[in-house]
């Protein structure tokens, strides 16, 4: 189920210029950290799924959603938002493509964002 | 306050996120905003932070590991006790049910994600000042309540310094009952009382106007100028002038003393009453089984200037059995619970159902209370009862016989009074503060006040005024001799009384020797002498009970050891012998 990427449409380019603006040269030590962070939490999602242990996972899709949402990078909250609805109700359905959808919307996303940091 | 200028003040703000993106954009955002944050990356972190921190502001994640943002909201404000620390949760929740909980667990507001930074700078900004505000409340609390300890010590010394003052005297003497409320003191009522050198008991009851501080004050020149002045031989009219004048010039105008006077001589019988504006006292007549009243007839104290205060007094004749009542009007204006007066009317009728019976005290105090009931607030009233029976003077001026350091032993003094003088001054007040300052002395101050007084009344009357004491022997004759002494006295232009005292002072106490001269021309001492089979002689000596010449010189005799006439007759020595232990 895995959606075509609109690479324009992977970032809210006026957020993270707000926060660039913000941060001025912390810039870089957010990017690297919300990669960091990211894939980190996408491993234990992966985990935690495997599991069967929704807890976690639900604690995981939130957190990657949260982050992402702060820093403008909209589409992979939104797939987010969908698993952790789902981890709401209890009951995961799709989770290998939902995971899937996450890791590849991420690295599209790492891609783009490492443009900032060169 | 405006909220536009406010100063920026820096806040200390605990920044709890298990995002450490999330974690950095805040903590950016805060110090960006003049604040210094503090990290923490899960509930536990936050809670330890928070007790080594002690930060002013807690921005909480709902969702971390190991211990949510609701648990440690919770906690913290466990920790936080009396003190406001703001917690503001970071969510990304957006279900009611979600937010709702995050309020009940003790968080004031909260922040969606994504943030934004102006939003969360003026939201910082707001509970910063909610804090401050509280501060300040709570700050102003302590020192409301620091306020109110210091003034409760505050009147409880004062208390102890008015008691001092006000509540030594004769208030003890068995013939005397007097209740005063305890709220009494601060509401501006005084009751004092001291025995006179001459023997009389002098008792004042004053209501001051006004409540609390400015109705207590008055009442300090007032005791001590009572006590002074009483102890001296003043006469209640000169007390009172006193009293007046400085009353006059130490209150603000509209505050006042209104009084009751009594001055009461037990040997004479004899009780002189001045009342100025407070309620008319009753004196209880055994003998008619009736009331007199003895009702206002001046201004309080204090109101008028000196030249237009007058101090005259009614005198009565009193009987074994006799009894005197007075209260302010707070036994009149206590009220019960339903605000109605005890009144006047009341009082009165318990006076007149129980008319001499020896409870009246008692049953006066006791109704008025049970009119008060519970509601006590209006309970300021003052009564006393002054029965005529005789009493141990000597018992009640015994107190004031204390060994002093620096007091007098040996002296010596002249004092001269010129016409100018005898016509106005009365010199025994004088003499009599003099004779005081030797502690042994004082207890002896009623003999001694009688030996003065009739060896000044024989110099001056006898002796510069010619006066015949043969004119008092029939009571038309009183008058006159008084008439007389009256319009010799204005018109004298030559005269003069000479005191001299001496005070020797040994280890068993003292010898006062006292010599009064005038400018008379004496008396014939030898006819005198003869006619009672004595040697004529320059100098008589009187060292027994001689019923001599007259009573004057007898009662002296009597009250002394040694009493010597010098020739021509215009001069006498009385030696006074007192010991320690008498």
């Amino acid at each position: 189920m895995a959606e075509e990427l609109d690479p324009n449409n992977l970032i809210d380019m006026d957020s993270l210029m707000m926060l660039k603006e913000l941060l001025g040269e912390k810039f870089v030590e957010l990017i690297e950290t919300y990669l960091r962070d990211s894939a980190a939490r996408i491993e234990k999602l992966k985990v935690a799924l495997e599991a069967g242990d929704i807890e976690t996972a639900k604690h995981e899709v939130h957190g990657l959603k949260g982050s992402s949402r702060n820093i403008g990078i909209n589409s992979l909250a939104d797939t987010c938002d969908i698993l952790e609805k789902q981890t709401h109700a209890g009951t995961v359905t799709n989770e290998e493509q939902q995971l899937a959808a996450i890791e590849q919307n991420f690295a599209a996303v790492a891609v783009k964002l490492k443009t900032f940091i060169e | 306050m405006s909220l536009n200028n406010e100063p920026i003040e820096s806040l200390k703000i605990l920044v709890a996120d298990d995002s450490a993106t999330d974690r950095l954009i805040l903590e950016t955002i805060v110090s960006k905003a003049g604040h210094v944050p503090v990290g923490a990356s899960d509930g536990k972190e936050a809670v330890e932070a928070y007790q080594r921190e002690a930060p002013d502001l807690v921005l909480l994640d709902v969702l971390m590991p190991n211990m949510g943002g609701i648990e440690a909201a919770k906690i913290i404000r466990e920790l936080a006790k009396e003190d406001v620390v703001p917690i503001i949760f970071l969510t990304a929740l957006n279900d009611i049910q979600s937010l709702v909980e995050c309020l009940e667990s003790g968080g004031d507001d909260f922040i969606p994600k994504p943030y934004n930074q102006t939003v969360l700078g003026s939201k910082i900004k707001a509970f910063g000042r909610l804090r401050r505000m509280h501060r300040t409340l709570l700050q102003q609390k302590e020192q409301i309540e620091a306020n109110n300890l210091h003034l409760i010590q505050e009147q409880t010394v004062a208390k102890q310094v008015f008691d001092k003052i006000a509540h030594t005297g004769c208030l003890n003497l068995g013939n005397i009952r007097h209740y005063m409320s305890p709220l009494a003191v601060f509401n501006g009522d005084i009751l004092v009382s001291e025995m006179s050198p001459n023997g009389s008991m002098v008792v004042m009851l004053g209501d001051f106007t006004g409540h609390g501080l400015p109705a207590a004050i008055g009442s300090m020149p007032l005791a001590t100028t009572f006590y002074g002045m009483v102890r001296k031989g003043f006469s209640i009219p000169d007390i009172l002038r006193e009293i007046n004048q400085k009353l006059n010039e130490i209150l603000p105008v509209g505050f006042f003393c209104c009084a009751i006077c009594v001055d009461i001589n037990f040997k004479e019988r004899r009780l002189k009453v001045w009342n100025g504006g407070l309620p008319e006292g009753f004196l209880y007549r055994l003998k008619d089984d009736e009331y007199e009243l003895l009702p206002s007839k001046h201004l309080p104290l204090g109101v008028l200037s000196n030249q237009s205060f007058n101090g005259d007094c009614d005198t009565f004749q009193l009987e074994e059995g006799d009894r005197m009542f007075m209260w302010s009007d707070g036994a009149f204006e206590a009220r019960n619970d339903d605000g109605e007066m005890y009144g006047e009317e009341r009082l009165h009728n318990i006076l007149y159902q129980n008319k001499g019976q020896s409870d009246i005290f008692d049953k006066i105090l006791s109704n008025v209370q049970q009119h008060i009931g519970s509601s006590e607030k209006d309970d300021d009233m003052s009564l006393v009862e002054i029965e005529m029976r005789d009493v141990d003077i000597v018992a009640s001026v015994d107190h004031l016989n204390e060994k002093r350091q620096g007091s007098l032993a040996d002296w010596y003094m002249n004092f001269d009074l010129p016409e100018t003088s005898l016509r106005e001054f009365d010199p025994l007040p004088l003499l009599m503060n003099i004779i005081s300052e030797v502690p042994g002395l004082r207890a002896h101050r009623t003999p001694l006040y009688t030996v003065l007084a009739e060896l000044y009344t024989n110099a001056l009357e006898h002796g510069v005024l010619g006066l015949s004491s043969q004119l008092k022997s029939t009571p038309d004759g009183f008058a006159k001799y008084y008439e007389t002494r009256a319009d010799r006295l204005q018109s004298l232009t030559k005269g003069k009384v000479s005191f001299s005292l001496e005070h020797f002072a040994d280890e068993k106490g003292g010898l006062l020797v006292i010599r009064v001269k005038d400018s008379g021309e004496g008396f014939d001492i030898n006819r005198k002498s003869k006619e009672k089979g004595l040697d004529a002689g320059k100098v008589v000596t009187i060292e027994e009970n001689d019923d001599f010449f007259g009573r004057g010189l007898q009662l002296i005799s009597n009250l002394s050891q040694k009493l010597t006439l010098f020739e021509p007759g215009n001069e006498v020595e009385v030696q006074y012998r007192w010991d320690i232990e008498e």
